[in-house]
């Protein structure tokens, strides 16, 4: 019994995300571009851009989502050929609808 | 959940599943306190057998597993639906008519019971009287009566019964022993622990194939139809879905524990209890082993802690230990914990000649075969080899005391007559109506045994070499476990041998052979399955072996040392360098497979996504609206389908490379151009076709060929997982 509860609280612990950040669309599939931050690492600060099919910045932000926690950022912007792009720390991952 | 109300719940949920069941049926069966295993008559000397706590331990378990998955099995038949508060009814009801007979066995009939409750209890009396008053019922009269018919119907059971029973000290443990095996045990618990505790996450493949079949039947709360769609490609060369077709792959004993243990308790599947159950097949397989091995040599018990050594803590982790409950190999574990109790049963029965045991054992053989088809399939020829063993060591046991051919077949007449009893006849009809009206596994149905009979269609079939082979087993085990098999032959040709010794023997000789050549020569056997996993079974018969034989060298070296050349001294170093091998390889074994960091991180990226997808899925609809990923670079891909639940073979999948180019079996190809190169034409056909609409990738290796395309929208980013959403182009 020792043993299981001890492999099953390690288990618990393993289930925590650590260190990463997902970038996806509210809704793959619908027209508009809102989009979630999901962070699970200590820095709350993530910047974003939006452009347009050549690539030139349409729109952008800053937004404070905090560890373990996400944030729905809310646009207006037509989606066609939209790319958007999210900055945090050194390294960015972008999301977009052609 | 609270960790320790879920904790409460996960052992509550274990002990309800998988052990209260099988502990009342074996009190209903076998009684509570002393076995009285005879039907000799009373000029004969009775032997009586008392289970030690560990055998009943281990018994229960099986027998809880075997009655559990029958009575979720009815269930699903009869229509009940398979929720929390029906499992725990029928396992109480269950639980509670075992008592009721048990209680009905003890004072020998209805009457005796109405009798006893009458002196027990003042609320019976009371009810009785008002029940009188009411209706004019008179207790008495209907208790002569049933008196009168149960002295008819169980006169018999009660003659039995009458009989005091007779304890002979057939307690095998001694207290140094005990200690001893409880020590191995608490050794070997540790070791895979360890192992675990950076494998415990969810991961696994197979384990993600399986828990998909568990958590179908939680959520609809029926049995699954085994079946999957595929994708198919008609003469015009375009590509569509077939409806579903059945799948032999999987067989219902292997899914239905872990429904109830996550209905009772409601852990989801995605935790650690799934590995840990797995982790208590694998301890009860070994023990299993040991209380086989304790009743082969009863009463010496020296072998059995010797064996427990050897499957214990020693070669802890790799297949088919720790690793395959981890691994999620569930079928092979639970065939590792069924066969050697399975044999257990049937020595018991034939040492003992009591139905009762061969009953049991043959209840539990059939809950292997609702279990895992190849555990089954491996374990009819055991008893084929076996069978021969047992003939051909009688016969010549027969031409070296030249007995007579009358002798021989009285002894079988006499034998046959303990076996052939009614109870047995009812219970075979039982069995054959559970199989053919109830519940017919679904590889019976598919004829899928064809499959595993013929020449090896491949080369992983066609047997392992005999260095790949010794690795499989030990190579200390196999030395001495061959050493154990010659000697057991050679044992077998004295004159005075006991037919009970002679089929204790067969066991063993028929068991390590059969195994050992399904392994090396399948195609002597006309067997076509994976002798890889066949090797798997192969530790079990060469650890009794190994056992035996290195117990009888230090009993021979001990009493005959001083009659031979060899000093003390040099066989004190013989066994000190001996114990050495076997130590340096056992944990050696265990050292090449343990696992450095736990690997969970990517996983967690997996199941993310997935959650994030399920939300835009329907279960069990997917008509454009399917899901393709990769299993090559995703980590816990598998697992993917538990989110889902669209279908079996929902999300389609990318399969190793390799499989594409495999030409015994040749595969569908949209699979692999889907993700490869999805803008070529063929892709896109497959896109169109088949309706997939979301690609599931690992961006660091398949990326670049998505970002090409115009039809394809990134929805998701993670590190090490992408998702892409097709967008047919406008026509």
């Amino acid at each position: 019994m020792i043993s299981f509860s001890y492999l099953a609280h390690t288990e618990k612990k393993q289930h925590q995300i650590e260190n990463q950040w997902f970038l996806y669309f509210e809704n793959p599939t619908a027209d508009n571009l809102n989009f979630v931050i999901e962070n699970y690492t200590d820095n709350a600060d993530f910047s974003w851009k939006l452009l347009n099919k050549d690539d030139k910045q349409i729109a952008n932000g800053k937004i404070k989502v905090l560890k373990n926690d996400k944030k729905t950022v809310i646009l207006t912007e037509p989606s066609d050929g939209t790319t958007i792009k999210v900055s945090h720390r050194n390294e960015y991952k972008s999301i977009y609808k052609k | 959940m609270n960790f320790i109300l879920e904790q409460f719940l996960f052992y509550f949920a274990i002990v309800t599943v998988l052990f209260l069941p099988g502990w009342f049926l074996m009190r209903t069966i076998f009684g509570t306190n002393k076995t009285d295993f005879s039907s000799k008559s009373s000029t004969e000397k009775e032997s009586v057998v008392n289970f030690g706590a560990i055998e009943k331990f281990t018994i229960s378990f099986g027998l809880s597993v075997v009655s559990v998955d029958f009575l979720m099995i009815l269930m699903g038949r009869l229509g009940i639906l398979l929720t929390r508060t029906n499992i725990l009814i029928s396992i109480f009801s269950f639980v509670f008519i075992c008592w009721l007979i048990e209680k009905f066995k003890n004072i020998h009939s209805l009457p005796h019971f109405i009798q006893y409750l009458q002196e027990k209890s003042e609320t019976f009396n009371k009810f009785l009287k008002q029940l009188k008053l009411l209706t004019g019922f008179n207790s008495n009269k209907v208790k002569s009566a049933l008196f009168k018919v149960q002295k008819k119907l169980f006169a018999r059971h009660s003659q039995t019964h009458s009989r005091k029973y007779v304890s002979k000290n057939d307690n095998l443990a001694q207290k140094r022993q005990t200690v001893l095996v409880i020590l191995i045990l608490f050794l070997t618990i540790f070791i895979k622990t360890i192992y675990l505790q950076n494998s415990i996450f969810p991961t696994a493949t197979d384990l993600g194939h399986h828990m998909y079949w568990s958590n179908l039947i939680s959520r609809t709360g029926e049995l699954p139809n085994y079946e999957k769609i595929k994708i198919v490609q008609n003469n015009d060369g375009d590509y569509s879905l077939s409806q579903p077709r059945a799948i032999s792959d999987f067989i219902i004993g292997e899914h239905l524990i872990f429904s109830a243990v996550n209905l009772i308790s409601k852990i989801p599947f995605i935790t650690y209890f799934p590995t840990l159950i797995l982790f208590l097949i694998n301890i009860m397989g070994i023990l299993a082993i040991f209380i086989l091995t304790l009743r082969l040599f009863a009463p010496r018990s020296g072998v059995a802690v010797l064996a427990l050594l050897l499957i214990g803590p020693l070669w802890a982790i790799a297949s088919p230990q720790a690793k395959f409950a981890s691994g999620g190999v569930i079928g092979n574990l639970l065939g590792n914990f069924f066969i050697p109790l399975c044999f257990y049963f049937y020595f018991l029965a034939f040492r003992e000649k009591k139905i009762s045991l061969l009953i049991v054992a043959i209840f539990l053989t059939m809950g292997m075969f609702y279990t895992h088809h190849l555990s089954g399939f491996i374990f009819l020829f055991f008893v084929f080899f076996i069978i021969v063993a047992f003939l051909g060591l009688f016969a010549l046991n027969f031409l070296q005391t030249k007995k007579s051919w009358q002798t021989v077949l009285d002894d079988f007449k006499s034998q046959l007559k303990n076996y052939l009893r009614p109870s047995l006849l009812i219970f075979l009809l039982l069995a054959g109506a559970f199989l053919f009206f109830v519940y017919t596994p679904v590889y019976l149905t598919n004829h899928a045994g064809k499959v595993a009979v013929g020449a090896p269609s491949k080369a992983t079939r066609a047997g392992l070499s005999f260095t790949q082979f010794k690795y499989a087993v030990g190579v200390p085990r196999l030395t001495f476990g061959i050493f154990g098999l010659l000697l057991l032959f050679v044992l077998s040709l004295r004159k005075n041998i006991s037919v009970k010794n002679i089929f204790k023997h067969s066991l063993l000789i028929g068991w390590a052979t059969a195994i050992t050549l399904m392994s090396l020569k399948p195609q002597w056997l006309h067997i076509n399955l994976p002798s890889g996993r066949i090797a798997n079974y192969a530790n079990f018969p060469f650890v009794i072996l190994a056992s035996l034989a290195l117990v009888w060298i230090f009993n021979y070296a001990k009493t005959k040392h001083r009659q031979t050349f060899l000093p003390t001294k040099s066989l004190f170093l013989f066994f000190v360098f001996t114990f050495t091998f076997i130590f340096t390889a056992g944990f050696f074994d265990n050292s090449q497979s343990l696992v450095e960091k736990p690997r969970n991180q990517k996983a967690l990226q997996t199941f993310n996504a997935s959650e994030y997808l399920s939300h835009f899925l329907k279960p069990q609809h997917f008509y454009n609206n399917i899901v393709i990923k990769d299993h090559n670079y995703i980590k816990a891909d598998t697992w993917m389908k538990m989110f889902f639940l669209q279908d079996f073979s929902l999300p389609f999948s990318r399969s190793y490379f390799k499989r594409y180019n495999d030409p015994t079996k040749p595969r569908e190809m949209c699979t692999l151009w889907m993700i490869s190169e999805p803008v070529s034409e063929r892709a896109q056909k497959c896109y169109n076709e088949l309706g997939v609409k979301f690609v599931i990738i690992n961006p660091n290796f398949d990326k670049i060929q998505f970002e090409k395309g115009k039809n394809f929208q990134k929805v998701y980013a993670g590190n090490d997982i992408a998702i892409y959403y097709y967008k047919p182009s406008a026509k």
